[in-house]
């Protein structure tokens, strides 16, 4: 293991991860207001990935559910069909964490933006967004910019749980 | 999800889901409110002034017209009573309520109501602004209602082009518009014709206006037409708007 994940368990940081949860709701609820929205990645699911890489002794999954489940509700899409996303993508992850955690933070970002690159191709299958030419290109470009988003996701969330937890 | 999907039987569950969320809509809505709130304050006087002006203007323009709405109802009856038709005149009642949260995703178009169950407010309600139609109550929790707009492409409402009669689908297009549908090739339709609610259906009231038609299309191969109409209620716009209510207030029978 890198010094890139802080070694603490769950069990410690367990407030931390809620309120970090329900923050990336707040974002996400508020991306939905805007126009431009359709360019801004799930934070939400960022942080659920970086949690599941951060905390190794579990597997997430009732996280990934009920955040699915609230997403499902915000959006208005069909209950359980972003829950089969975020499992789906989580799962993934279960399979390649040990890997993920010893990349650095850039390249974390390379490989979420083709994390974020499939569940915009399962949202298209599930979901057959009404999307015009400008939109489409909007929504191909999400992944790029997820890349750019998470190293800041990730060392804030590095910085809290060392700032709050490791001391 | 095929439960949620084919059927009504998860509908406690999202309702639920909805009254989890409601918390986190009023914190990712508290910064705008404070800006509305630091903008509104520099407004001036002046221009408060002259708003009231224009208000008790548009005030007195409506009652005159009530009036002769009154008269036109008034007189529609007694049509009615001549002809031994059995139509009906129905006077809605309405609850005023405010918007306080939109979605403008290209997955779903509605708004968050500020009236929910303790209110009164149900499913299936219809929502107006002073424009026209803007969409139905799709889920309700203790204190909010979520809309669906005629957007969505998941929204159809039974309507008429106003001055034809001929009656058709308008359907949401997930975009700014929407598309009026089965309306044979060789129909009289034009550019700027009004769409109107036809009452088919039994969820949405006749007569309220919905759309204007802004581009038509001939396809060749298609035994109809494609029709691009706008919306005529101010949708993203729209601040207060009105709840009909599904219960009629007036039924009026022969």
């Amino acid at each position: 293991m890198t010094d890139r994940f802080i070694d603490v368990e769950f069990s410690q940081a367990r407030w931390l991860v809620i309120t970090s949860y329900l923050l990336g709701l707040v974002i996400d609820t508020m991306m939905i207001m805007q126009q431009g929205s359709i360019l801004a990645p799930p934070f939400s699911l960022l942080i659920l990935l970086y949690w599941t890489a951060q905390f190794i002794k579990n597997t997430h999954f009732i996280s990934a559910f009920i955040l699915g489940l609230l997403m499902d509700a915000m959006l208005q899409t069909t209950l359980g069909a972003h829950s089969l996303i975020f499992i789906v993508l989580t799962f993934i992850m279960l399979r390649y964490r040990l890997l993920f955690r010893s990349h650095s933070v850039l390249q974390q970002a390379l490989v979420i933006g083709f994390y974020l690159l499939f569940y915009q191709f399962l949202s298209l299958v599930m979901f057959s967004p009404a999307l015009d030419e400008e939109q489409t290109l909007l929504f191909w470009l999400m992944p790029a910019v997820t890349m750019v988003v998470w190293p800041f996701v990730a060392l804030i969330l590095r910085w809290l749980t060392r700032t709050l937890i490791h001391q | 999800m095929a439960a949620d999907h084919y059927g009504q039987i998860l509908g406690n569950v999202r309702s639920a889901l909805l009254t989890t969320l409601n918390p986190i809509e009023q914190a990712a809505t508290f910064p705008k409110q404070v800006y509305d709130l630091v903008t509104t304050d520099f407004t001036s006087m002046d221009e408060l002034k002259q708003d009231n002006q224009k208000l008790k203007t548009e005030i007195l323009l409506l009652k005159a017209k009530m009036q002769q709405y009154t008269n036109m109802q008034l007189e529609i009856e007694r049509l009615e009573a001549l002809l031994g038709t059995t139509g009906k005149m129905d006077s809605k009642g309405v609850q005023i309520a405010t918007v306080e949260f939109f979605s403008s995703n290209p997955l779903s178009q509605f708004i968050t109501l500020n009236k929910g169950n303790l209110d009164g407010v149900k499913a299936q309600q219809v929502v107006i602004d002073e424009q026209g139609i803007m969409g139905q109550v799709l889920n309700t929790t203790p204190t909010t209602a979520r809309i669906l707009l005629i957007t969505d492409p998941d929204h159809q409402i039974p309507v008429r082009i106003q001055r034809t009669g001929q009656r058709g689908i308008l359907a949401g297009t997930g975009h700014d518009s929407v598309t009026l549908n089965f309306i044979p090739n060789n129909s009289a339709v034009e550019v700027g014709d009004l769409i109107e609610s036809s009452g088919l259906g039994n969820v949405f009231p006749s007569g309220y206006p919905v759309a204007r038609i802004s581009k038509i299309n001939l396809l060749e191969a298609e035994p109809y037409l494609e029709i691009i109409a706008t919306p005529i209620a101010q949708l993203r716009e729209a601040q207060k708007v009105l709840v009909l209510s599904n219960e009629h207030e007036v039924t009026q029978h022969d």
